[in-house]
């Protein structure tokens, strides 16, 4: 174990945070730290940065050093059908509710590369209600929204989302959903229509539209409790009455101070809905 | 004199259920100290770990934290399926679903750093079985941080090849087996 | 040996000359000592010499002085002056011969000093000795005796001292020369041997030299002989070198042999010769190379073939002498003679022919040369085969690489698979480890269901075993209580009869006593008798031994028969008896009339049994529910304690063990009632209050008609109901209204664990005409609340067991609780609880006037929440909302409406709180007339749900929105949403809902520069629309709304009168960036003002907009005031 093995201190990533905030106006001091060192840390060893100075010279002199920082800092791990417990509920709890609704609305907050903002247009296409759902689905980065534009899955993975779809509880032909070219699946536009990518940064932006649902799995636990009680204000005040907020399985409003205004629909998959 | 409670953070992947299993057995009811048990699971797939394990311990429940859940001493915790589970400096549990980490998530690798990180001298690491090389980092940084390292003796475990990686790369570690271990653990109480 | 004699003669010589020396020495010391000697006894002589000539001189002058004095003639003095004279050197000399003797030294100074004394006498005498007398002579003589005496002693003493010295040294001198001539003697003696010895030895070496000698001619004779050898080895050897050499540098076999062939001509001084090799594949030799060797000759000969092929079969070289012209023939230019001699030597690798060297020769070949040929066989033969291995290895090699190439192209290839491959693999083995963790899970999982599993098996198997028995025991109880029975009553019968005729005593033979006693025995063996059919009938019916026989029954039959059985009993006890039939009751039932009449009768024995004189036992059947019908008994007797309540159905249990003594009975009659119930399908209920009486109701269905195997029992239904109430402790410290609760009242639940303030709002909702209900902790607090359906609820927050908070969130959650109004009444903070759907708020400690304005707004509350809700379906024929109606929704009155006017009309008229307008398919003509509604109704406006059942368009959206916030399509939970919505406008405490937050505050300094200006307000977000509209309204601005970029372009290309534009950025079809550009470049208007609005705080996000067209940016959400400012910035 010779290898050096780069580390920095709270204070010193306080201070590139800052410096990022003053340079670039994305402002990461709310983020949950273990995970931001440890990222941190891991992008330090990949560029084979020592010191927290080093890193902080480099990311505020050059814009690509920083957007390369960006990717690397923030999460953009996503699949489609992830725990298909959950879509089943989304399926079986909360489409047939949004049926009553002549318009709905959907936000995915973080979508990253949009995997499950293509498995939702599944879901309500089989539900028949796509035609008349509208998809705001944004992310801090540029980068992955382009990517969820272009919707291009590549084909070894499509096999795990497949068997995502049937635990899900998927009847129909996975293949009709997507043209496979290469190596490549691309999902169908049809599907993608009413998809509407755009960037919001959750810390710093505000509310932009009124929503019967918003999907925000597994963002926020890279979130400090602060900025989390600030998120779940923000998507409070942009529901509808009886609008749904569907959460990571392992995120909780338990320990959030906005929890009473919210009625459990399924604690195991982390589904609320506005009651207040 | 007041037992300083202790993290013990237990990692372990194929053949170390039984071991885990074991050491819940020789957990005491009035423990102080707090016990993470983090294990390479299929994703995506639902999983009665937790109540596997608390059958072994009745008086202890296992808990799968959810984000931010406060840690609290004493407990039995289980690291959530497909997330990488850290501890924040306020003793407060975070998620993490960023790429897998040698093939793994959770990773025991992320779990240790990170408790080592948190916890310094009171951190105890526990690896068991396994067929990877994951811990092994962790289990540096557990001893870089002057927590104590134990890792399973390779000849008791089912896979030997996450202790053997182990205990070649950290030659301070402990290696005990497994019937150790558990007295180890149950002997923190004093 | 040589050396050893060498030493020895050195060491003699050596010694020989020690020795010389020696006796050399030897004699020059004893002749030094020999001439000291001398010398001594000389210096001693000489001592005693001057002694005597001392006392001569002494003795003269002793005689001259007598002769003078005899005399005094002058002439006789003159000895001793001569004496005078020459005695001073005498002594003188004296001294210094003695000087080594210490002894003589002392002596001659006593000498010296005699001397002087006798002189210095003689001095004193003087030179005139005429005055001398003969005494004076006489005198002078003796003194002068004495003198010379002690003179002449002295000199004695020396001279005998001195003569024992010079006989001493003599006989010194004496031994130390007979000492001398010994050594010399011995010395000589040695030296003498010395030589001799020496001598011999040189002798002795002499010889040995000789022979020595002799020896070394004889092997240097052999050693020539030795280098003649040599000499030729080494010619053999420098061949061998040569051909070595030769052997070198050459890389095909051909080049070898040649310069190994001319080497070896050249070094042997051969004049032709050949090299052929053998090819052991056609098994042939072939020249390879060749010298002198004419071209026209036999180029390969098989083995044995020829001189060569035979040569080569031997492995030890040929020499064939005598060669003639016809044999062979080589030529030169001088020279064509016949060879005479020719050799092959063949090469062999073990015993492998490897080729064959040929050689021709006109001389003989020595052995010299022959042993050459042998000596390099071996070499030669490696060599060859190592450059033919060479060769081989070569071409090998340029195959191998060729090969390689190829080989390192399908490695690169097979490098990025593999690579592939083991990153597949490692995937697939973390899946794999992942698999048998999962493994391993369920292993344990099923382990544990396994042990599950046999503990329930086991259990199960005990349960069919224990139930067998029971089945088993309970036919045998019954059968044997059944013949038991009989088998009793047949003896008692006789017992009964003839205490019956004792008692009657038709003989009058019995005292008054006896006939007591006769009809004791005869009521004991009359209540045996009951028991006895008790047990009989339980037992029957246990044992499922009874029928039940299902006939019409009238109603007022059953009545009127019991009122007949039971009047004579009234009477007896002085009893008010009532027995009545609900008119509402059907006429017939469809029941086994015995069964019912045998609980009635049952129950009213009871009630007859416990109630005193002057009570009241009553028997009232009515109707229960539609298909129901319940026969009640109620009577005014005991009463039976709440604890008792849940047992007194089973068998032999009575409210009191004391109840049997002073009541009689059996204590079987609930039990069979209870039983006989369940046959008939019904419920017994009990109300009772201790001291007060109990009321039994019986419930059967009207039409008993498909009584079939299920079971209905009652006591399971009752323990539901105990465990119900059995889960919390009913407070029992503050008497309430919860017994006294009839349908219509107003109920208030009090929740309060302070008792004294508790008692304080009960006596005060008491007041106000509430039925209180007082529940002091949390728990008990949410059963009341699900018991009783309050009106209303009191609640403090700080409670024991499920505290406030929880518990509002429970009411708010819960669908039959939601919309009971709950006002708080606590010392916790406000803020927080007012928030969360509270009516009102009401912070302790509090005064008598808070709580009475708490109960008028609870009243006001209250007396309001009778809803009015007018449904308006536009589309008359389609009534989607029937089933809604049908629903028991709590006060809510639904009123009906199918066109616009009667809807006006109506709402003119009176009050409605909320609008359901049911407007279907028809989506355009619902917007239309509901919008004409609005008109009508400004500046009112109602509450509107929008239902209809047909998609409309993301345009149409807002639209309908402009009317309705809450619009619903049908859909199969379309109902459950539309109550929901209805209750959240009519029940919830109406937040007024920050319509995306927007402050309109006031408008300072209205200077009107926004009035009649027409702003367009790009946004999807119908609420910011709305909110806008509002505002800019208010400042008499016309406003037209878009929803998107492409609605914006369209309008403006058909409203040029638009003078300013809001923009939203994130919006569909075509999002504001794109829009801004568009209205720029296509629409040429660079000039129009274009406010962007936005979400996004960042601070790229800002130029951004300005590059995209924006004049100014404002961010969400929006400050209303800012908004109208910066719009006059833009607008002046």
């Amino acid at each position: 174990m010779a290898k050096q093995i780069p580390d920095i201190t709270n204070d010193e990533l306080e201070d590139i945070l800052c410096s990022i905030f003053d340079t670039y106006g994305y402002d990461f001091s709310a983020y949950a730290r273990a995970s931001m060192h440890r990222r941190v840390v891991k992008y330090m060893e990949d560029i084979n940065c020592s010191t927290a100075r080093d890193l902080k010279y480099q990311i505020i002199n050059s814009t690509e050093v920083f957007n390369y920082f960006l990717q690397r800092i923030t999460v953009n791990v996503t699949e489609m059908f992830r725990d298909p417990d959950f879509y089943k509920a989304m399926k079986e709890q909360v489409l047939p509710m949004l049926a009553s609704y002549p318009i709905i609305k959907i936000w995915h907050a973080g979508c990253s590369t949009g995997e499950e903002v293509f498995s939702m247009c599944i879901l309500l296409h089989e539900a028949n209600l796509l035609e008349r759902t509208r998809i705001y689905a944004t992310d801090i980065n540029p980068l992955n929204l382009e990517k969820a534009k272009h919707a291009i899955i590549p084909l070894d993975v499509m096999k795990e989302y497949t068997i995502n779809y049937f635990k899900m509880g998927g009847t129909n032909d996975f293949a009709n959903y997507y043209t496979a070219k290469y190596d490549n699946a691309i999902i169908s536009l049809d599907l993608r229509k009413n998809i509407l990518f755009s960037q919001h940064n959750l810390v710093t932006d505000e509310v932009f539209n009124e929503f019967q649902l918003i999907c925000c799995r597994n963002v926020m636990i890279y979130f400090n409790h602060q900025l989390q009680n600030r998120v779940i204000k923000l998507f409070h005040e942009s529901l509808s009455s009886f609008g749904y907020l569907a959460l990571g399985v392992k995120e909780s409003l338990l320990f959030s101070e906005m929890r009473p205004k919210f009625e459990v629909i399924n604690r195991n998959q982390k589904i609320f809905r506005r009651s207040i | 004199m007041r037992v300083q409670p202790k993290m013990i953070v237990i990692g372990g992947s194929a053949g170390s259920v039984p071991v885990i299993l074991e050491i819940m057995k020789a957990i005491p009811d009035k423990f102080p100290h707090t016990v993470v048990i983090v294990i390479h699971r299929q994703r995506n797939v639902s999983s009665e770990m937790a109540t596997v394990l608390s059958i072994a311990n009745e008086r202890k429940p296992i808990v799968e934290p959810d984000d931010k859940e406060p840690i609290k001493t004493g407990c039995i915790y289980l690291a959530p399926q497909n997330y990488h589970l850290l501890i924040e400096d306020d003793h407060t549990f975070s998620l993490d679903y960023s790429e897998a980490i040698k093939y793994s998530r959770p990773s025991i690798d992320v779990s240790f750093e990170s408790v080592a990180r948190v916890f310094g001298e009171n951190a105890c690491a526990i690896l068991l079985s396994g067929a990877n090389s994951d811990g092994t980092e962790g289990l540096h940084s557990i001893i870089e941080n002057k927590g104590t390292a134990i890792v399973q003796d390779p000849t008791s475990a089912a896979y030997p090849a996450m202790p053997m990686a182990a205990i070649a790369a950290n030659k301070s570690s402990l290696v005990f087996k497994p019937i150790e271990i558990a007295k180890f653990v149950a002997d923190l109480q004093q | 040996m040589k050396n050893n004699i060498r030493t020895r003669l050195y060491v003699g010589f050596t010694v020989a000359i020690v020795l010389v020396l020696g006796v050399g020495i030897i004699s020059l010391i004893t002749f030094r000592k020999q001439h000291n000697d001398a010398a001594m006894i000389k210096q001693a002589y000489e001592v005693l010499n001057h002694l005597e000539t001392c006392q001569k001189a002494l003795i003269d002058m002793e005689t001259g002085r007598r002769g003078f004095r005899s005399t005094n003639d002058q002439r006789f003095l003159e000895p001793y002056f001569n004496g005078l004279q020459s005695i001073r050197p005498i002594l003188q000399e004296l001294q210094l011969s003695v000087k080594d003797s210490q002894v003589q030294s002392s002596y001659f100074y006593q000498l010296q000093a005699s001397i002087d004394d006798i002189l210095s006498f003689w001095v004193s005498l003087g030179s005139n000795a005429s005055g001398y007398t003969k005494e004076r002579i006489a005198e002078i003589m003796v003194l002068e005796k004495q003198k010379m005496d002690s003179i002449r002693s002295i000199v004695d003493k020396m001279t005998a001292l001195q003569n024992a010295l010079l006989n001493n040294k003599i006989k010194q001198n004496r031994r130390s020369v007979t000492n001398s001539i010994v050594g010399l003697a011995v010395g000589i003696a040695l030296i003498l041997l010395i030589v001799i010895v020496l001598i011999y030895l040189i002798l002795v070496e002499f010889r040995n030299r000789r022979k020595a000698e002799n020896e070394l001619q004889k092997s240097n004779k052999s050693q020539t002989s030795l280098n003649q050898e040599t000499a030729n080895k080494n010619w053999v050897l420098a061949g061998l070198a040569k051909v070595n050499d030769s052997l070198h540098n050459a890389y095909n076999s051909g080049e070898l042999t040649q310069s190994l062939l001319n080497t070896i001509v050249r070094y042997l001084n051969v004049q032709a010769g050949a090299v052929y090799l053998y090819d052991p594949n056609d098994k042939r030799l072939s020249v390879s190379a060749t010298y002198a060797i004419p071209s026209d000759f036999k180029r390969s000969f098989l083995l044995h073939e020829g001189l060569v092929g035979e040569a080569a079969s031997k492995k030890e070289p040929t020499i064939i002498t005598g060669l003639t012209r016809e044999q062979i023939v080589f030529e030169t230019a001088t020279v064509n003679a016949a060879p005479a001699v020719a050799c092959y030597m063949p090469l062999y690798i073990d015993d492998e022919l490897k080729a064959v060297i040929e050689l021709l020769s006109f001389e003989q070949f020595d052995e010299q040369r022959v042993e050459l040929l042998k000596v390099t066989a071996n070499n030669i033969s490696v060599a060859i085969n190592s450059v033919e291995s060479n060769q081989k290895v070569i071409q090998l090699l340029s195959q191998v690489q060729e090969q390689k190439e190829i080989l390192e192209n399908q490695q690169e290839e097979l490098r990025q698979t593999n690579e592939e491959l083991s990153l597949q693999a490692e995937v697939l083995q973390a899946s794999e480890e992942e698999l048998r963790v999962q493994e391993e899970e369920l292993r344990q999982i099923n382990a544990e269901l396994e042990e599950k599993n046999q503990a329930i098996e086991s259990a199960r198997a005990a349960v069919t075993m224990k139930a067998k028995e029971l089945e088993a025991t309970s036919k045998y109880k019954s059968e044997f209580l059944a013949n038991m029975s009989h088998e009793l009553r047949t003896p008692l019968n006789s017992v009964l009869i003839l205490a019956k005729l004792l008692a009657d005593n038709a003989d009058n033979n019995l005292t008054e006593k006896q006939k007591a006693h006769a009809r004791i025995i005869y009521k004991s063996g009359s209540d045996l008798l009951d028991l006895i059919n008790d047990i009989l009938d339980l037992s029957k019916i246990e044992a499922g031994k009874v029928e039940v026989n299902i006939e019409e029954v009238t109603v007022s039959n059953i009545c009127r028969d019991l009122q007949q059985l039971f009047a004579v009993v009234a009477d007896e006890k002085d009893i008010h008896f009532i027995a009545e039939v609900d008119g509402a009751v059907p006429k017939a039932i469809k029941t086994d009339k015995q069964k019912v009449e045998q609980v009635l009768k049952n129950l009213l024995s009871n009630a007859f049994k416990f109630t005193k004189k002057d009570g009241t036992v009553s028997l009232m059947i009515s109707n229960y529910s539609p298909h129901e019908i319940s026969f009640s008994v109620t009577d005014t007797g005991i009463g039976i304690p709440a604890s008792k309540q849940k047992v007194i159905f089973e068998a032999f249990q009575q409210a009191d063990m004391s109840t049997s003594r002073r009541f009689g009975g059996t204590g079987l009659g609930l039990s069979i009632t209870k039983e006989l119930v369940r046959l008939l399908k019904g419920k017994v209920e009990l109300t009772s209050e201790e001291g007060k009486g109990s009321s039994f109701k019986i419930i059967i269905p009207i039409a008993a008609l498909a009584l079939t195997e299920e079971k209905v029992n009652v006591i399971e239904e009752r323990r539901v109901e105990e465990i119900w109430l059995d889960e919390f402790d009913e407070q029992n410290i503050i008497a309430d209204d919860r017994g006294a609760i009839n349908k219509g009242d107003r109920v208030m639940l009090i929740i309060e664990d302070d008792i004294f303030f508790a008692k304080l709002v009960k006596a005060f909702a008491q007041e106000r005409g509430y039925k209180a209900i007082v529940a002091t902790n949390g728990k008990e607090g949410l059963m009341c609340a699900k018991k009783f359906l309050p009106s209303v609820i009191t609640l403090d927050m700080n409670l024991p067991g499920i505290d406030g908070w929880t518990l509002l969130q429970a009411f708010k959650n819960d669908r039959d609780l939601k919309h009971i109004p709950v006002h708080i009444i606590s010392a916790a903070e406000d803020e927080k609880i007012n928030t969360i759907g509270a009516l009102a708020y009401l912070q302790k400690p509090v005064e008598k006037e808070d709580l009475e304005k708490a109960f008028t707004l609870i009243g006001e509350y209250l007396h309001s929440s009778v809803k009015r809700v007018m449904v308006f379906s536009i589309n008359a024929g389609v009534d989607g909302l029937k089933p809604l109606f049908d629903k028991k929704v709590f006060d809510i009155q639904f009123e009906q409406v199918v066109n616009l006017a009667e809807a006006i009309s109506k709402l003119k008229s009176s009050k409605f709180d909320c609008l359901i307008a049911d407007i279907g398919t028809s989506i355009e003509q619902g917007i239309k007339e509901l919008q004409q509604l609005n008109e009508e109704l400004k500046p009112g406006k109602i509450p509107t749900i929008i239902y209809l059942d047909k998609d409309i368009s993301f345009d149409s959206e807002l639209e309908i929105k402009k009317i309705s916030s809450v619009v619903v399509r049908k859909s199969e939970t379309s109902q459950n949403r539309l109550i929901e919505e209805l209750e959240l406008f009519l029940y919830k405490v109406q937040q007024e809902r920050k319509q995306s937050k927007i402050s309109y505050i006031s408008h300072p300094g209205n200077d009107g520069s926004l009035e009649d200006k027409t702003v367009l307000v790009v946004d999807d977000d119908m609420r910011n629309v709305f909110a806008l509209s509002a505002a800019l309204e208010q400042e008499k601005m016309k406003v037209i709304t878009a929803s998107d970029g492409k609605d914006a372009l369209e309008v403006l290309k058909q409203n040029t009168q638009v003078e300013i534009v809001l923009m939203d950025l994130m919006m569909p079809e075509m999002d504001g960036y794109e829009a801004m550009q568009r209205i720029r470049n296509e629409l040429m208007l660079g000039k129009l003002p274009i406010i962007a609005l936005t979400a996004k705080a960042m601070a790229g996000d800002r130029e951004k907009c300005l590059e995209a067209g924006a004049s100014d940016y404002i961010t969400k959400p929006v400050n209303t005031a800012k908004l109208v400012s910066l719009m006059r910035v833009w607008l002046s």
